[in-house]
């Protein structure tokens, strides 16, 4: 029913009573939010809390939304702060590993063993793991500012201008982050390349 | 994936399903408020939409334009109506000058009544120009100062200038036709010097005359001008 509708017209039928445009919304980028989440993070669990917060804080302000603003742009605003909120609040902690158990419950994994793996052969696989597991060290690698400003761009296809607008910093300065990461990342990810080139 | 962004091999993961169920909970009830907001909020919000600012314009343009429309039909219904003038019969020894000049109004004649006298017209009246001259007797002695050449013309202007101050003070025209009574300070006082001059010349009888005739018209000029008048005094 709502499903060819814009997000913004989503969230004023939903400011209007309607439930079913908010269940709309939820379905459509809680899956992308999660994921930007997790990559900033780093954590499976914090990731979820976040998550969940993101969208509690979406319904609470959705009185003052206004029609004139990307829904998207609100979101992942409150999305990022959240992140950089939860970074700065244990920045004084050891950075855990991405080798390192997620859960320390479960009969958990690194973050590269929950990476669904397609049926493929176990050397492609191997090499695609590390390759996997390389990519997430460098951008966990990455500056938060770097880091940010490569999720959106990369992983969410947004556009400069609306990555200034969530981050709050001038486009080019958006444009200037974007460079330095994608520098360090093909310097860290360099020696893979061949790596990945002859894998079979 | 693209040799140039190989992190775009990178899978998205599912987000798990819990807390979603509380997260719909909350979006309910949250919906549930924001469905019934107070009846001022939404006649605030009603008047944000700019359609509802655009209809308001418009509604205050069309009152304006009906009031001020309205305004000017008062002050057209108070200004006097100009009735329809009778033709008065032609003066008796002024029959032709009569005849051509239309009377007007009973209100414009009031307001000439405070304007000074226009001076005597040089050009004798066209037929079909628009005097405003209201007695017939005033036209006669109009035309009759235009028609006479300049060595004459000091006596006719007397002459008509008796024409012009009998004429109201009679109160009626010759036809019957009711006309204001005028009183012309200046008139009065070429009465008052046409009285001096003959007090002057020991017409004292001509003074009297003519004394009394300015007190007719206006006895408080009178009192004031002619009966203090240390010229006319010996005559009174």
């Amino acid at each position: 029913m709502f499903h060819d509708t814009a997000d913004e017209d989503l969230m004023v039928m939903y400011q209007k009573g309607e439930v079913r445009a908010f269940e709309v919304l939820l379905s459509r980028h809680r899956k992308p939010v999660y994921n930007f989440i997790l990559r900033f993070v780093g954590d499976r669990e914090t990731a979820e809390d976040l998550l969940q917060e993101a969208f509690m804080r979406v319904i609470k302000g959705a009185e003052a939304y206004k029609r004139q603003a990307k829904f998207t742009t609100w979101l992942y605003t409150i999305a990022r702060n959240l992140c950089v909120d939860q970074t700065r609040r244990r920045k004084h902690r050891k950075h855990a590993s991405l080798d390192a158990p997620m859960d320390a419950g479960e009969e958990s994994g690194s973050l590269m063993d929950v990476i669904p793996g397609n049926e493929m052969a176990s050397d492609r696989k191997s090499v695609n793991k590390q390759l996997h597991e390389q990519m997430q060290r460098a951008i966990a690698a990455l500056s938060e500012e770097q880091r940010e400003v490569f999720l959106m761009r990369e992983f969410l296809d947004m556009p400069f201008k609306q990555i200034a607008d969530v981050v709050g910093v001038p486009e080019n300065t958006v444009k200037s982050r974007m460079r330095y990461a994608l520098e360090k990342l093909r310097l860290e990810l360099d020696e893979y390349k061949d790596l990945a080139k002859a894998a079979p | 994936m693209t040799d140039d962004k190989p992190w775009l091999s990178l899978p998205d993961e599912d987000p798990p399903e819990r807390g979603l169920a509380e997260l719909m909970a909350a979006a309910r009830s949250k919906a549930e408020l924001m469905a019934r907001p107070p009846w001022w909020k939404r006649a605030l919000d009603l008047m944000k939409r700019p359609p509802v600012l655009a209809l308001a314009t418009v509604v205050v343009l069309l009152g304006g334009v009906i009031v001020v429309g309205r305004h000017r039909d008062e002050v057209q219904d108070a200004r006097p109506v100009v009735q329809p003038v009778v033709q008065p019969e032609p003066a008796m020894g002024a029959g032709s000058a009569a005849e051509l000049a239309p009377v007007a109004p009973p209100a414009i004649e009031k307001a000439e009544e405070h304007a000074p006298p226009p001076p005597p017209p040089p050009k004798p009246a066209r037929h079909h120009a628009p005097v405003t001259k209201t007695s017939p007797a005033k036209a006669a002695a109009v035309k009759q100062k235009a028609t006479l050449d300049t060595s004459d013309r000091k006596a006719a202007l007397d002459s008509s200038d008796e024409a012009l101050e009998l004429a109201p003070a009679t109160g009626a025209t010759p036809a019957g036709v009711k006309q204001p009574v005028t009183k012309k300070p200046v008139v009065l006082d070429d009465a008052l010097a046409r009285c001096r001059a003959a007090a002057a010349n020991n017409d004292c009888a001509g003074a009297r005359a003519c004394a009394k005739d300015v007190e007719t018209r206006d006895p408080a000029y009178y009192n004031a001008n002619v009966a203090t008048d240390p010229t006319l005094r010996p005559c009174l």
